[in-house]
Formats: structure tokens, C-alpha cells, sequence
């Protein structure tokens, strides 16, 4: 306890005497460095050492500590003999920690090498010293050797570059920028607050076309705002100085040269660190170039989209004649199939009679023609046949011949049919459709039956006789067309025209050319002829052999009178084949009308009709359509017999009548 | 020579296709060997009374005529008519001095 007391006791002692001691240096060395000590005597190993701090050489220490430089001097091995304050100051160290320090201790290590070098030729060089806070100072160091009292020193200055390379930083960073707004492609302004040119690129001074530095920008650059602009006006440096931020907008400067540019405006104000503007800058794109082939790629954009309207109006048109033509086909392909049927059905024209050789002889008169014709003859004669015949000799023959049957045709359809119509034209016309005169543009044109046309109907069909010109139903469009009338009729036509059942003019435009196909009854010689070809195509179409007719059979159908014609010999002939059990054809009709004296052919088509359709409708219990019906007997459509009917005023008797 | 009328009494109604067929028919009948006339007329009082007036050189060619396609025409043109053909022949003969008197 008492030795611990004792220990305590001198280490304060040895405390205080340090602290004392410490005092008396800090004390000396302030004396020392306000001169007021003249010499000082330094006790070491080697006896005492006297120093004389203020004798001739006192100035030059003044200058030492109060140079800009660090001043050191070193032993060769490094380390630290003396150095001015500023060098300890360079340092962040005290002055005393510095004295006898290594020199390495403060060299960056990445430069101790190349200090080794500077430092033991007595050179000099850059280097960086390293700080205790890990900072590093950029430095100029200058050795040289220095003997005192016979020892070999060497004395080192060193100079702060920290300012130095600061500012060569700053010179470099301004030589780039400075750079960079000369190669910028746009003219950059950099303006004051008052709005004067402090900073131009290359670009700004080449567009002015004067050194603009120092100059108002308004005075130097009259810019007036793209015509393109609604409200344009005049752009002021105010704009941005007020603090707008103006971007991106077409401007257009004209120089005093007058040459004139499309220029691409932009401005910011420049604001300072309490957000207040102090300048701005503005930038001025050259694009009149690109105005020049915007411009031009407009026009071309134009042109083109012009083109494209062009082109596609055109396509349309084409489409639109394609439709047509496609309808058309699809038309005609109907009519075709029709026609071939037909063909088939009729082969060719039977026939050596005298007749016949007339009605041939008028068709091929006027067949080569344009030539309205009317084809006459009682019904079953075969003028359809006629009217294709003609067709086929004429130079129109490489189209299709289309056919309309007047009497088949219900009355509110008949014009749709004819003309065509268009999408909604009426209720229920849900679709385009391309008529019978469109169709037989270029051909010929068959109207069947043209006797039962209705009278308005009539007046329309005069219309496109005569100008050959006509509308669809719906549509203003007048359609010209190219059309070879056929009209053909079982009517007395002038009989029409005096009863007031058929315009005047339109049969004055039909009978132009009439032909007259004459009865069966007036074609004997070829009901031979007729008959076979008849057996010959229901035997192979039944598949029978049937090889021959008797002369009785071939007599009774020669004396027949044939009311219903050619249509009617078919029939008969084809349920004699169907009923016929062996090879010889045996009729199953009763040919009555035999009794018809020749007389009565001479009455009038409309008696000698209404007669047979009376007497065929009471055979068979006024049974008009199906196998058997009166229309097949007689050889015309259900419609036909119908409308026939009508016309005649046959009605049907009540049941009591008849029974 | 020999003279070939036919008489036609046409339906009005076909008068005039029975027209334009002789009339046709006429002009090719004119270019046959031996034909000296072919005269298509009409009767003044009755417009549907037509003839078809022929003069023939000889019987021979007369009846080539009668056998041609263009006669059987005609004779198919019977249809038109309200009576069958009214067909007849003379023989012409000159009277001696008549072309003095």
C-alpha cells in the first residue's frame, strides 16, 4: 500500500516535470521565432552544439519562414534536419513532428520511387505528398546538395502545385468546352441578365455573321417567329430573361446580307443559386436545309398521296368493272346453262319444208344486221329456236343470247329484271342485281312473249330500243349499252295495238323485220322428220328400242291440226315412248282436233287459242300445272297458260257446271 | 316466152313482210338464167292483192325456176296468205304487123 503510494507519487512528479519541461520548449521556440533568442545550445551525444539563431544570417531566415515554398533539409538517408513552418504547414503536422521525420513518410507512395530518383541526382520533379488524412498535395520539388560543417546535406524546396494544376484543370475544362461549342452544330448564346452576348459558339458568330460578344442579342438577331405559326411575332431576349422556357420553336432569321434561315429556336434562362435569372442561353438550330427536303418531301408526299388517290380511284373503278363483269358472268353462266339446255334439248332445226326454208331464208336476210326483228308465230312453233338461230348466224354470236320471257316474269319484277337495280332500290332488294339488258351488253336480247308485256313496261323498253340507254332501279346512273333486239309473240300485235293492249310506236320499232313461223299443220312435210328425232332422243333418254312408227300412226300425226305445234308433237311423242311396250310407237293421245277443218286456221289466232285452251283445261278437269296438266299438253309455262287466261277471260266454271 | 303470175292475197297484218321477202326475192329472181322480167306489183284498189309478174324465155328454165330454193321460199310464204297462191301460165305470142299498126 505504501509503495503503491510511493509509485503514484513519482509518476506525478515525473508528470509535472515533463509538463514543465514542455512549457520551457513551447516557451524557447516562440522566442526562437520571434527572434528574440540569438543562439542555442543543443546537448546530444557528442557534447553541446551551439546554434546562432540572430547573427548575419538572421535575415535570411526570416525570408526562409516567410516564404511562399516549403524549405527542408535532409540528411542523404532522408531524414527531416529542418524545415520552414510552411512546409509543416503543407503537411497539416506540427512543426516539431516534422523535425527528424523521414521525407519517405510524406511521399505518396505511388511517387516514392520516382523521389528516390529526383532526391539522389539532386534533380527536380513533380511528386505528390501524402497526408495523414490520405489527401494528396501535387508538388515541385527542387534538390540540392548543401555542406554544413562539413557534412553533406541536401536542401529541398518545394512548391504547392495545388493551385497551379486547380487552375490548369480549370484551363483545360474551358479549352474543352470551348471546343465543344465550337464543334456544336447549333449557334449557342449565352446571354447576361441585361441580355448581352457574353459567350457565342463558332456556329453563332458564322450565322450573325459579326463578332456578336458584347452586342445586345436582340440588336444582332432579328428573329421572327416560322409563318407556319398562328399569331407569329418577333422573338425577344425578354422571353427567356423573364424566365420562359422557350422550346423547339421554327423561327425565321433573315441577315443583313439577306440571305435567310429556318432556324430551330431554343432558350433556357441561366438562374443562380437563389433561383434568381442572371442570363440565359439560347440555342439556334440551322434546319433550313431540312426545311428545304421537308418541304420537298412534302410536295413529294403530296404528289404521291395524290398518286395513291389516283391509283386507288382507278382501282376502284376496276374493281367496280370487275364486279360488273363478274356479275355479269355469273349471269351470263346462268343464261349458258340455259341455252345449252336448250340446245340440247332442240339439237338443231328439223326440217325440208317450204315453211321452214322461208323462215330461214328471212333470218339469214337479216341476221348479219343490227336489225330489230319480230319473231310471229303460234305458240310451239319454235320462234325461240328462230331468235337463236339468228343470234348464231350473227356476228354477235361468240356472246351468250339472253333470253327473257315476258309472260313468265311476275309483273313487279319484270322491270328489276329487265334494268337491274340496286342495293335497297325497293323493300326487300337486299342485294345488287345486274339486269337482262346490262347482261346482253354486246349481244343479243330475246323478249320472249313480248305481247304480255304490261303497258308501262312498254314505254320503258321503247325507251331502250330507241337509245339504246337505260337505269338500274335505285340508281341515276344512265347505262348505254350495245343490245340486238329479239322480240318474239303469239299475238296479232296490230290487233293489240288497236284494242289499246300495246303502244303503237314500241310495235312500230319491233316490226321492223317480221318474221312469220309458220303452224305445224302448214310444215307436214316435216312432221316425219320432227317425230323421229323426237323417238330417237326419249328412246335413248328411257332407255327403249324403239325402231320404227306405222305408216297409220305417221298419217294420223300428219292430219293432226297441231294446235300447241312443235311443243305439243314432243309431248305427244315422249308419253308414247314412256307408254310404248314393244318397238314399234304406238300413240296413247287421241289426236280429236283432226276434225279442225282448214277453214278455222283461217279464223283468228286469238279464237283458234281460247278454243284450244278451253277445250285442252275441260279434258283435263281444268287442271292446269303438273305432269299431265293443261300447260304440257298445250306446251307453254303454267304462267303463260295463266296469263292467257286472263287475257282471253276463260274462268273456270263452278264444279256443278261441268259435272 | 312464157308469162308466170301469181296472185297473193296477204293478211294485212303480214304485208309487210310478204313485201319485203318478194321484194328480195325479186332481185335474185331477175339475175336467173332466162328470166327476161320479174315485176313485183300491187293492186291499186286493194293494197293486200299482190302479183308476182314472171317472164320466162322457156318452159325449160321456168320449171328450174319452179325447182329452185327461191321459188320454195316463196311457196313457204304461204302463211301470209289469207288464200293459197293463185299461180298461172301464158304462153306470149307476138301477133304478126302489131309493131307496124
Amino acid at each position: 500500500m505504501k509503495n503503491d503510494h510511493m509509485i503514484k507519487e513519482h509518476l506525478l512528479a515525473e508528470n509535472e516535470d515533463l509538463r514543465r519541461r514542455l512549457e520551457e520548449a513551447e516557451e524557447t521556440l516562440q522566442a526562437i521565432r520571434h527572434g528574440e533568442v540569438d543562439a542555442l545550445v543543443v546537448s546530444g551525444i557528442d557534447g553541446d552544439r551551439v546554434f546562432t539563431l540572430k547573427t548575419d544570417d538572421y535575415p535570411y531566415r526570416i525570408l526562409l519562414e516567410t516564404m511562399k515554398e516549403g524549405a527542408v533539409t535532409l540528411t542523404p538517408d532522408g531524414s527531416i534536419m529542418y524545415c520552414n513552418n510552411q512546409f509543416a504547414q503543407m503537411l497539416k503536422l506540427p512543426h516539431p513532428r516534422v523535425i527528424n521525420s523521414s521525407i519517405y513518410d510524406v511521399i505518396s507512395p505511388a511517387d516514392k520511387k520516382l523521389f528516390g530518383a529526383i532526391f539522389r541526382e539532386r534533380g527536380t520533379g513533380e511528386v505528390a505528398l501524402s497526408l495523414k488524412d490520405e489527401t494528396h498535395i501535387p508538388v515541385y520539388i527542387s534538390c540540392n546538395p548543401l555542406e554544413l560543417a562539413d557534412t553533406q546535406f541536401i536542401s529541398m524546396v518545394v512548391t504547392d502545385l495545388t493551385e497551379q494544376k486547380r487552375n490548369e484543370a480549370i484551363l483545360k475544362s474551358e479549352r474543352l468546352s470551348r471546343s465543344i461549342l465550337d464543334q456544336a452544330t447549333e449557334a449557342v448564346l449565352v446571354c447576361d441578365e441585361n441580355g448581352k452576348i457574353t459567350r457565342a459558339s463558332q456556329m453563332g458568330h458564322e450565322l450573325c455573321g459579326k463578332n456578336l460578344l458584347r452586342q445586345h442579342f436582340d440588336a444582332m438577331f432579328s428573329i421572327q417567329e416560322s409563318r407556319e405559326r398562328a399569331n407569329s411575332s418577333k422573338f425577344s431576349i425578354s422571353t427567356p430573361l423573364n424566365g420562359e422556357i422557350v422550346v423547339g420553336v421554327p423561327v425565321t432569321f433573315r441577315r443583313d446580307d439577306g440571305k435567310v434561315f429556318e432556324l430551330l429556336l431554343n432558350a433556357r434562362p441561366l438562374l443562380n443559386q437563389s433561383k434568381k435569372v442572371q442570363g440565359c442561353v439560347v440555342t439556334l438550330m440551322d434546319i433550313t436545309e431540312q426545311k428545304k427536303m421537308a418541304d420537298a418531301l412534302q410536295r413529294s408526299h403530296t404528289e404521291l398521296e395524290q398518286r395513291v388517290a389516283e391509283r386507288t380511284n382507278e382501282l376502284r373503278t376496276a374493281l367496280s368493272e370487275i364486279q360488273d363483269l363478274k356479275e355479269n358472268l355469273e349471269a351470263e353462266n346462268i343464261y349458258f346453262r340455259q341455252e345449252i339446255k336448250m340446245r340440247h334439248k332442240y339439237g338443231r332445226i328439223l326440217g325440208e319444208s317450204d315453211g321452214l326454208k322461208y323462215v330461214l331464208y328471212r333470218a339469214e336476210q337479216v341476221a348479219a344486221t343490227n336489225t330489230t326483228i319480230l319473231i310471229l308465230g303460234e305458240t310451239g312453233t319454235g320462234k325461240e329456236l328462230i331468235a337463236a338461230a339468228i343470234h348464231n348466224m350473227s356476228p354477235r354470236k361468240d356472246r351468250t343470247m339472253i333470253t327473257v320471257n315476258c309472260a313468265a316474269l311476275p309483273a313487279n319484277l319484270i322491270e328489276s329484271e329487265l334494268f337491274g337495280r340496286e342495293k335497297g332500290a325497293f323493300t326487300g332488294a337486299d342485294s345488287r342485281q345486274i339486269g337482262r339488258f346490262e347482261i346482253a351488253n354486246g349481244s343479243t336480247l330475246c323478249l320472249d312473249e313480248i305481247g304480255e308485256l304490261p303497258l308501262d313496261m312498254q314505254s320503258k323498253l321503247l325507251r331502250v330500243i330507241q337509245h339504246q340507254e337505260f337505269e338500274r332501279l335505285g340508281s341515276s346512273r344512265t347505262l348505254k349499252v350495245d343490245i340486238r333486239i329479239l322480240a318474239t309473240t303469239n299475238r296479232n300485235l296490230e290487233e293489240e295495238v288497236t284494242k289499246g293492249r300495246f303502244r303503237q310506236d314500241l310495235f312500230y320499232r319491233l316490226n321492223v323485220f317480221p318474221i312469220t313461223v309458220p303452224p305445224l299443220r302448214q310444215r307436214a312435210a316435216d312432221i316425219p322428220v320432227l317425230a323421229e328425232a323426237f323417238i330417237s332422243r326419249y328412246s335413248r333418254k328411257l332407255g327403249k328400242k324403239i325402231t320404227s312408227i306405222s305408216k297409220e300412226t305417221m298419217k294420223a300425226l300428219q292430219d293432226y291440226q297441231w294446235p300447241g305445234n312443235v311443243r305439243e308433237l314432243e309431248s305427244i311423242i315422249e308419253r308414247a315412248v314412256i307408254l310404248c311396250p314393244g318397238p314399234v310407237l304406238q300413240l296413247v293421245d287421241k289426236l280429236k282436233m283432226s276434225s279442225l277443218s282448214l277453214e278455222s286456221s283461217a279464223k283468228t289466232l286469238e279464237a283458234t287459242e281460247r278454243n284450244q285452251i278451253l277445250k285442252t283445261l275441260s279434258e283435263n278437269k281444268w287442271r292446269i300445272e303438273g305432269k299431265g296438266g293443261s300447260a304440257e299438253i298445250l306446251g307453254i309455262h303454267p304462267s303463260t297458260l295463266r296469263a292467257r287466261m286472263h287475257k282471253l277471260g276463260i274462268k273456270r266454271p263452278r264444279t256443278n257446271d261441268w259435272d | 316466152m312464157i308469162l308466170a303470175i301469181i296472185r297473193m292475197k296477204v293478211f294485212p297484218e303480214k304485208h309487210k313482210e310478204l313485201s319485203q321477202t318478194i321484194a328480195s326475192l325479186a332481185v335474185s329472181i331477175r339475175s336467173d338464167n332466162g328470166c327476161r322480167r320479174c315485176d313485183f306489183c300491187r293492186n291499186v284498189e286493194n293494197e293486200n292483192d299482190l302479183l308476182l309478174l314472171e317472164e320466162w324465155d322457156t318452159e325449160e328454165n321456168l320449171k328450174r325456176h319452179m325447182r329452185s330454193e327461191r321459188f320454195k321460199v316463196l311457196r313457204g310464204a304461204a302463211n301470209l296468205l289469207k288464200e293459197p297462191f293463185e299461180i298461172l301460165f301464158h304462153t306470149v305470142f307476138q301477133p304478126e304487123g302489131l309493131e307496124d299498126g
